[in-house]
């Protein structure tokens, strides 16, 4: 079957363009290997943590990508594309789907452990800080529920708040585990949302305005559960974060393979070995079965460092194996400081041009593959809260790129 | 050394467990632990436990209920080999500790059993599905009484292979039918060999093989690699007669391709290239005829489900029968968005697995009841025979539908 | 039941470390009134540092063959005493084709001077057994090397000293001491919340190990020493069932010991000024891998995931002559050649001899005040359990039979909720680093990733006043003091994860401010 693009990672940015890529007439395929490291956030959509001055009028996020440094992902995609990009996200059915929130400007929801994370997107009942000041919050929690820590999201947001109880419950069904996905799976189980509701409200304060619930509440009937929720309580209730693997990462997923397997193809298990070149194209890439895939042009979007996407060598190499791209190497092996380690090791990746083809050492330039999100360098996205917003993004201009490579 | 090599060896696999880092992906999509808490989950009983095993014998019973659908490897994002180091587990565990039910030994010889089963076809299928037969299995032997228990078909397949004239003009392709076409399911084999007749191919099949999956899962070791070795030998043997070895099992084919390296350490020549030539036969097809079959094909007036076995997963090929169905004009066609039916090969026809694997079909038999179809379509057959159960609907392989849609 | 007695003098020992805490106990077992002051949690300096190795005396036998009995015999009485810290998995000398030719006949001759059972086996039934060494080795000799669990003795010491009267004040910092007419008087003390005390004593046993100089000093007299810094690197999974050590004079990067479900590699060597030295230099982890490579030609490949760094402190003898090493038996400082009456300094040796090297210290006490109640050390175990060998996976099989897999805080280690409670319990413990000590949570290769919030939720429920954000990062800062070292590989991922989970989505901030700073003793 000929496909018009490999999409090799499970990130974000891979899903991203194989859905761009749909709209724009060309097929993929999704060559996964895992599910992807925005299982490992809350489901909320971090952009950049940018700070407005108290007397500023509401700025964009265009406005702080001027002030990031020319070779940060942002500016290399250009702080218009990166605009079209975030907004195309959020007007497009997957975000309506989760009923993704955009604010234009970051607010913030609590993290597992009750800080103020800023966001510029938040699905449907995550909470906002918004929701909790000066209000009379329930916080529940399942009875030994080891994964969700109300007490430290208590102790956090109790200075926000009018008052705050926990209040421990049973969980749905008592022969299950109590970690987020079994929790998930069993409230989706659930016959009568109401009734188990119903016995929950007979417990809650009677002063309590916003009932605060662990995202666990179903995988995939989560938005008839919330309501049965908020009916029974005649409350607000809102989903705070768990430790992750989170469930929010996981209906997002669901969503975004579902819109991929529309027309078309996510193969499991795949590990990309190698890849097959000649003048300056690649023509296919060769897997763990041997298998030659071929395809027109090439998306790796598998992580980074931190999914395997990029190696570290015992001595302090980094390598890109497939293509032996250039890589910026900040490193980390000499930094004297834990957290300058850290930096270097997030900032080092593969260096591309501002369509984000690897830059190659031989300056054999490669005219149809593309990095995106974790792989590439300069940026960091624990520091600067913005690995949503670059998966979104490079996901949606190497399809954008692509596109224009295959016209002509 | 891991994972990513072509055939990765015992070693191989045990040494995968440093490679976790705890994030607990694959917790999350266990269908198992998702159901209930007596599993602990695959990050337990595979990279975390196994840690505490390579120190001294362990007294465990949690391998036991891991049902080998392989859903935790195909998450992981750094190449743990989960699910095998489990049933390296179980067969270390049957070794020392506990000597293998009866139940799972009579389970192991599906070969043996239709054999016998097959000299009267007639009272057997009576005894199988009597219920009072049924009660008495439960209680003496374990067999759970809500196994689906196939038909046994007697000689069909083999008298139907007898009629086959071989034509010296057309290609060869060899077929293994495996334990299931020759026993149970002839309908499957009988559709096998007139597709590939009407693609321009004679079919050499060797009948009474088995490729020992029941065993490798449940590990009982010893036993399996005889039988494994015959396989190898007798497929070696017809190879001069073809460069490929199709099934219409994704469990069987994935067993050659991968398991006799990952469990017996099968890295002779031989046994490489046997696993090299194997392959589904839905993935053949595609490969080589998917031109043809879209000129050819017809509209059907079924609606169709299709429902991937888990295990097909572990192939990396993506859904290949979905990209052929996708060639009939006009096709209804829904997908599972189930990762697993629950039955796990023979796992839920043990006494008290049974209500797991119910438990575990309940997403799918949802999902069966929302889109009514006329027709599912599965590449496995114990998973036809328990979905085919539990809805109540015909279940086919997807080859009998692409056949019919031929109108040979 | 106390056996302290009120009529006895008053000894305090400064310095918590093995040698200190053995010789409390001692002293306690004796009679004497005891204290004992550590700086920080007791073994945070180089008790805990170090390769992990109850030693058979074997890798000393050509160079000190007294020393090496005097281990041999010392690893026997600990294993007898404190069976449950000790596990008993044997070791092996090989000589590789670089290594001297004639070393491995001195060291069968030595090892029988020294009583050593030492038997050569086979190469190839070695390579059977242990599949990760390299094919290239040449000979092979067994010795009954075992392995210690350095955090369980000290703390079971510290629970017979208390059981038997003694005193142990752990973070308190010794200020001053003051003294009056050749005699120490007492020792002045400032715990964490700035609170100070004065302890009066009789006699001062200085135990403080490579700061027996900075605490001698506090008195104006000296301790000769020589500091070396060792590094070591912990990989992810027992490599190899036995202790290996090269067949040579011993030397840096020569032992691979099995430490639990680890494996540590050691060690480098590093002549240092500064006892608080606990850095490790990328460099090191360079060397580390090449030596370890000669024995083991895959180790790159596999995931280390720790690496640290402890200083050693051997006591220069009067005519130090650099040229030749020092040696390894410990001294007993009696500082009345310099005018101080009642003070002693016991340092060096190892962490194998430090139950002889305390009761070498106390008995001399014991002859200078006429005081002549034998040594019981040897023969009481240290303490009343089954008297069973540490048996590492023994946590595990604990959850496997009682199937609380949900009560699991600590996954690496198969620590439960149930454990970390009892222990905060039983010793009223609220810092995240002493129940980590105490308990190894986070003590595996995810470092803490995971179990880091959980024990903060546990914590919180004990105690509302602890400052939540701090205690994480503190202890995310710790753990990635060591495991950021080892970042490659796998690793690599391990620490990326670890910055996803508390930076981007808990939203805690790593900064100059509040990282970890190189002494953690505090």
């Amino acid at each position: 079957m000929n496909t018009d693009v490999i999409i090799v990672g499970a990130e974000l940015d891979a899903f991203i363009a194989s859905i761009r890529l749909q709209e724009l007439g060309y097929s993929s395929r999704v060559l996964a290997n895992g599910k992807g490291s925005y299982l490992y956030s809350s489901g909320n959509i971090k952009v950049l943590d940018f700070k407005e001055n108290n007397n500023s009028d509401k700025k964009t996020l265009p406005f702080f990508i001027e002030g990031l440094p020319t070779e940060h992902p942002y500016k290399l995609i250009g702080k218009d594309n990166v605009e079209q990009a975030i907004e195309w996200f959020f007007n497009h059915q997957i975000s309506n789907k989760l009923r993704y929130g955009y604010f234009e400007t970051n607010t913030f929801t609590i993290s597992p452990i009750g800080l103020k994370i800023p966001s510029y997107g938040l699905y449907f009942n995550q909470i906002n800080f918004e929701n909790i000041y000066n209000k009379d919050v329930t916080i529940i929690k399942f009875q030994n529920q080891k994964d969700f820590h109300a007490e430290l999201i208590a102790q956090s947001i109790k200075q926000y708040v009018n008052t705050i109880e926990i209040l421990n419950v049973v969980q749905p069904d008592t022969n299950q585990h109590l970690d987020s996905s079994s929790l998930a799976v069993s409230f989706d189980n659930l016959s009568s949302p109401d009734d188990y509701f119903i016995n929950i409200n007979k417990k809650i304060n009677k002063k309590t305005s916003v009932v605060i619930f662990p995202a666990v509440l179903g995988l995939n009937k989560y938005m008839e559960i919330i309501r049965s929720a908020e009916k029974t309580f005649s409350k607000k209730c809102f989903e705070a974060p768990t430790l992750p693997p989170s469930i929010p990462g996981i209906r997002l997923n669901k969503i975004l393979e579902r819109e991929v397997l529309k027309k078309n193809y996510i193969h499991r298990g795949s590990h990309i070995l190698k890849a097959n070149i000649e003048n300056n194209k690649c023509l296919s890439v060769v897997d763990n079965f041997k298998r030659i895939i071929k395809a027109r042009a090439f998306i790796f979007a598998n992580g980074g460092i931190l999914m395997g996407g990029i190696k570290v060598k015992s001595n302090g190499e980094i390598v890109e194996e497939i293509f032996d791209s250039k890589i910026q190497n900040n490193n980390h092996g000499k930094c004297e400081k834990s957290y300058e380690t850290l930096n270097a090791l997030q900032t080092s990746g593969v260096l591309t041009d501002n369509k984000l083809r690897p830059i190659s050492k031989s300056n054999n330039q490669l005219e149809n593959v593309f990095f995106t999100g974790r792989n590439l360098s300069n940026w960091n996205p624990s520091l600067e809260l913005s690995g949503e917003g670059v998966s979104i993004a490079s996901g949606w201009h190497s399809a954008n790129n692509i596109s224009s490579y295959l016209h002509d | 050394m891991i994972i990513n090599s072509y055939q990765p060896t015992s070693e191989d696999i045990l040494k995968s467990m440093d490679n976790c880092t705890k994030c607990g992906i694959c917790n999350s999509y266990c269908p198992v632990s998702n159901v209930t808490n007596q599993f602990p989950g695959p990050k337990y009983s595979g990279p975390q436990t196994q840690r505490f095993r390579s120190l001294e014998d362990l007294v465990e019973i949690s391998p036991e209920l891991c049902n080998g659908c392989g859903v935790c490897m195909s998450v992981c994002p750094n190449e743990v080999a989960i699910t095998d180091i489990i049933t390296h587990a179980k067969s270390n565990l049957n070794n020392k500790n506990k000597k293998i039910s009866f139940v799972q030994t009579l389970l192991n010889r599906p070969e043996t059993i239709g054999k016998l089963g097959n000299i009267f076809p007639a009272v057997s299928n009576f005894i199988l599905h009597n219920s009072f037969f049924r009660y008495l299995a439960s209680q003496f032997i374990h067999l759970d009484s809500n196994a689906p228990l196939p038909n046994f078909h007697g000689k069909k397949f083999k008298k139907f292979l007898e009629k086959v004239k071989i034509d010296s003009n057309k290609k060869n392709i060899i077929y293994f039918s495996g334990c299931a076409v020759d026993n149970y399911d002839s309908e499957v084999g009988i559709a096998v060999i007139k597709l590939m007749d009407y693609l321009g191919y004679n079919v050499i099949t060797n009948t009474g093989l088995c490729c020992s999956l029941p065993m490798l899962s449940s590990g009982e070791w010893d036993a399996a690699i005889n039988r494994s070795k015959k396989l190898i030998d007798s497929l070696s043997r017809s190879l001069h007669l073809s460069e490929n070895i199709i099934s219409t099992s994704t469990s069987c084919s994935l067993t050659i391709k991968k398991k006799y390296s990952a469990y017996l350490n099968f890295t002779d020549p031989k046994s490489a290239q046997i696993s090299q030539s194997t392959k589904d036969i839905c993935e053949y097809i595609l490969e080589k005829h998917a031109d043809l079959l879209e000129e050819k094909m017809n509209p059907i007036n079924k609606k169709v489900f299709y429902h991937g076995p888990c295990q097909l997963r572990s192939h990396g090929i993506g859904q290949p029968a979905v990209e052929l169905l996708r060639l009939i004009p006009k096709i209804s066609l829904s997908l599972s968005e189930a990762d697993c039916c629950g039955i796990g090969g023979t796992y839920g026809y043990v006494k008290g697995r049974n209500e797991i694997s119910e438990l575990i079909g309940k997403s799918l038999s949802e999902q069966i009841k929302f889109h009514k179809p006329d027709v599912i379509l599965c590449d496995s057959e114990t998973c036809r025979w328990n979905i085919e159960k539990s809805s109540g609907i015909e279940t086919l392989h997807p080859i009998q539908i692409i056949l019919e849609s031929l109108n040979v | 039941m106390s056996k302290t007695n009120k009529n006895m003098p008053k000894i305090i020992v400064i310095g918590g470390g093995a040698t200190g805490c053995g010789v409390a106990r001692d002293l306690v077992l004796r009679g004497y009134q005891t204290t004992l002051i550590e700086f920080g949690d007791l073994g945070s300096g180089t008790t805990s540092r170090f390769h992990g190795m109850l030693q058979s005396g074997a890798r000393y036998v050509v160079s000190d063959t007294p020393y090496a009995a005097e281990c041999f015999k010392e690893r026997e009485t600990i294993n007898k005493i404190a069976p449950e810290a000790v596990e008993l998995i044997g070791g092996l000398f090989i000589s590789l084709p670089n290594d001297p030719e004639d070393y491995p006949e001195k060291f069968i001759k030595c090892c029988e001077i020294a009583k050593i059972p030492c038997q050569e086996i086979q190469i190839d039934e070695v390579l059977k057994k242990e599949k990760e060494l390299s094919n290239n080795i040449l000979r092979a000799f067994q010795v009954p090397d075992a392995i210690i669990n350095s955090w369980q003795l000290v703390n079971l010491l510290a629970k017979d000293i208390r059981a038997n009267g003694g005193e142990v004040l752990t973070k308190h910092k010794v200020v001053s001491i003051k003294q009056h007419n050749n005699l120490v008087k007492s020792v002045e003390v400032i715990e964490k919340n700035g609170f100070k005390k004065i302890l009066e004593c009789d006699y001062i046993i200085n135990a403080s190990g490579p700061w027996s100089d900075k605490i001698a000093k506090l008195v104006d007299q000296e301790v000769e020493l020589q500091l070396t810094k060792g590094s070591v690197m912990v990989f992810s999974h027992r490599i190899v069932s036995q202790a290996i050590n090269r067949c040579r004079f011993p030397s840096s990067n020569d032992i691979m010991c099995p430490s639990g479900t680890v494996c540590l590699w050691g060690t480098t060597s590093e002549i240092v000024n500064d006892p608080d030295t606990t850095k490790v230099r990328p460099e090191e982890i360079q060397e580390l891998l090449i030596g370890a490579e000669e024995l083991f030609p895959q180790i790159k490949n596999y995931r280390s995931f720790r690496a640290w760094a402890g200083v050693r402190p051997l006591v220069k003898p009067k005519n130090f002559d650099k040229n030749i090493p020092l040696p390894r038996s410990h001294s007993v400082i009696d500082h009345n050649e310099n005018g101080l009456k009642n003070f002693l300094t016991v340092c060096g040796g190892s962490l194998t001899t430090h139950r002889s090297m305390a009761e070498d210290v106390v008995n001399k006490l014991g002859n200078k005040l006429g005081i002549n109640t034998p040594c019981s050390t040897d023969t009481i175990p240290i303490s009343n359990s089954k008297n069973a060998n540490w048996i590492p996976s023994s946590y595990f099989q604990k959850i496997e039979n009682q199937k609380n897999f949900n009560d699991v805080v600590c996954e690496c280690e198969a620590i439960t909720k149930t454990d970390i409670e009892e222990i905060m319990k039983n010793e009223n413990l609220t810092d995240f680093h002493d129940i980590r000590r105490r308990i190894r949570v986070g003590f595996g290769p995810c470092q803490g990733t995971f179990c880091n919030s959980r024990l903060a939720e546990i914590v919180v429920n004990h105690n509302n006043d602890i400052d939540i954000e701090k205690s994480i990062l503190n202890f995310w800062s710790e753990r990635l003091k060591g495991s950021i070292r080892t970042s490659f590989g796998d690793q690599a991922k391990q620490i990326l994860l670890s910055d996803y989970i508390h930076q981007e989505n808990f939203g805690l901030r790593l900064t100059e401010e509040n990282a970890e700073k190189d002494d953690i003793r505090a």
